[in-house]
């Protein structure tokens, strides 16, 4: 059973996270477009204000690239990456079990999240024609001032969008991590462990097949054999 | 505050240049279906709009011109702003039409552009930069997520404030001007510098694995296995998403049962 200090800590955790990650959340659409809400950045910060940095980091590492690449077609509709990576942060709830085995559980449950959030940035896109049309009825009526009403409320509804995914997700997903945690064995922590260490390898196919031409392979080969001959230098130095 | 022409420059005061490139931040606010990023656009122009047009009727016209659709790369359009706000400025007769093709004519091409220079080129590139960095030295975190935004933003803000400067002074003899940035060769080699950092990159991500303390160098071959599987995967049509589910069991399974 979940005592009340637990559930406490899951709120504290879901609003907090839930508000940060929907004001860094207003960069990938909303407003500005600076990179802050892209897992390398958002995530990594995000870490360092639940007070786990590698568990934003390792969120950075596995959902930058995942979607590097992805078009939506139809009814498909690629994961935001910038809400998958906060969900893990905002999931991961500090409660017994490992780092590994509570990142890896979470992003099991933050991608579903992050598909929900792209859908849910579809629907906003649609309501916000009720906002052009006021908008623009206003504004031919001779009322300037809204224009800067309708900016402002299509802000607010992306914020209130990412918020309220971000602040029900973590909660309700929050409590089921650490409920399931608990049933399993050690043994589990070791397969998670192996999870964690290499989930960023899809990221990383995934940009792969993003950058598919020969002269970008020739690069990434150049890249991977540089790099491995310093790792392998500096192991052997030290 | 004032538009004036001198030797076929465009003047606006400095500070409604900066107020517009600071409303220009929330072109994409108001962004919907119907007509995409017309009505941010036009928040973005409308201090050029409340300057040359102070009479209702004629600003009631300038704001119909700019409802219809538009749509672009969000910085590039800084570009059609400067340009916009260069024909709005000077143009007397016939500006209904020429801001119509102006906006036609260059939204199309530098959102294409756009969202291949920054989207699929410098973000992944930067990115990169700070996944490299924090594989392999995670201590400093935080400053590998501020290099990321420093070299990211270099370049979007040089569009949002030089292309938008150099489009007001221009208009649209710009292309001549965008044509000689190479813009396209530029985003080319963004991508051949992108695929360079995720080889460093993957070889940090299978050198990290292999000095974990429990796996060990199984560790480092079962990263780099995962590498190759879901790109296989991912190349017989498996979504990301879903392949990551995939390679998980795999892994889970592999370190519960075998490892």
């Amino acid at each position: 059973m979940l005592d009340v200090h637990l559930i406490a800590a899951c709120i504290e955790r879901a609003v907090c996270v839930a508000f940060v990650g929907a004001l860094l959340g207003l960069d990938n659409i909303a407003v500005g477009q600076f990179m802050l809400a892209q897992p390398a950045v958002g995530a990594v910060l995000l870490g360092y204000v639940v007070g786990e940095p590698l568990l934003g980091i390792w969120a950075a590492l596995t959902f930058q690239l995942l979607w590097v690449g992805q078009i939506p077609v139809g009814a498909y509709a690629p994961a935001s990456a910038p809400i998958t990576a906060v969900a893990v942060v905002g999931l991961a709830v500090p409660a017994g079990a490992p780092l590994a085995s509570r990142a890896v559980a979470a992003a099991a449950l933050a991608i579903p999240v992050g598909v929900l959030a792209s859908k849910l940035d579809i629907w906003v896109k649609s309501r916000n024609v009720g906002i052009l049309h006021r908008g623009e009825n206003d504004l031919l009526d001779g009322r300037p001032f809204a224009l800067g009403g309708a900016v402002a409320k299509g802000v607010a509804r992306f914020f209130l969008k990412d918020f309220f995914l971000l602040l029900t997700a973590i909660f309700v997903g929050s409590v089921i991590i650490v409920l399931a945690l608990k049933k399993l064995t050690p043994a589990w922590d070791r397969g998670f462990e192996l999870v964690f260490l290499v989930s960023p390898a899809v990221g990383v196919a995934a940009a792969l097949r993003a950058y598919w031409k020969r002269r970008n392979v020739l690069a990434f080969g150049a890249g991977a054999a540089g790099a491995a001959a310093v790792f392998y230098l500096v192991s052997i130095t030290l | 505050m004032t538009g004036t022409r001198q030797k076929g420059e465009v003047l606006i005061s400095r500070r409604t240049r900066a107020e517009m490139v600071v409303r220009s931040l929330f072109i994409q606010a108001t962004n919907n279906f119907e007509r995409m990023l017309s009505f941010g656009f036009l928040f973005a122009l409308w201090p050029v709009i409340k300057m040359k047009y102070p009479e209702p009727e004629a600003r009631r016209r300038a704001v119909i011109r700019h409802l219809s659709f538009f749509n672009t790369q969000p910085y590039f359009a800084n570009c059609i702003l400067g340009v916009v706000a260069n024909v709005e400025l000077r143009d007397g007769r016939n500006v209904d039409a020429n801001v119509g093709n102006v906006k036609r004519a260059m939204m199309g091409a530098l959102g294409a552009l756009g969202d291949d220079l920054f989207w699929t080129g410098l973000m992944p590139a930067a990115a990169l930069v700070a996944l490299f960095l924090n594989a392999t030295m995670p201590r400093y975190a935080l400053a590998w997520a501020i290099v990321a935004l420093v070299i990211y933003n270099i370049f979007q803000f040089w569009a949002r404030i030089k292309l938008f400067g150099v489009g007001l002074r221009l208009g649209p003899r710009i292309t001549t001007y965008l044509k000689m940035l190479r813009l396209p060769q530029f985003a080319l080699a963004v991508k051949v510098v992108a695929a360079f950092a995720l080889g460093l990159f993957t070889a940090a991500v299978v050198w990290r694995a292999g000095q974990d303390g429990e796996f060990g160098l199984t560790g480092g071959l079962a990263a780099a296995a995962a590498v190759v599987l879901s790109f296989g995967l991912q190349s017989i049509g498996i979504r990301p998403g879903l392949c990551w589910y995939l390679v998980a069991a795999v892994a889970a399974a592999l370190g519960i049962l075998i490892l």
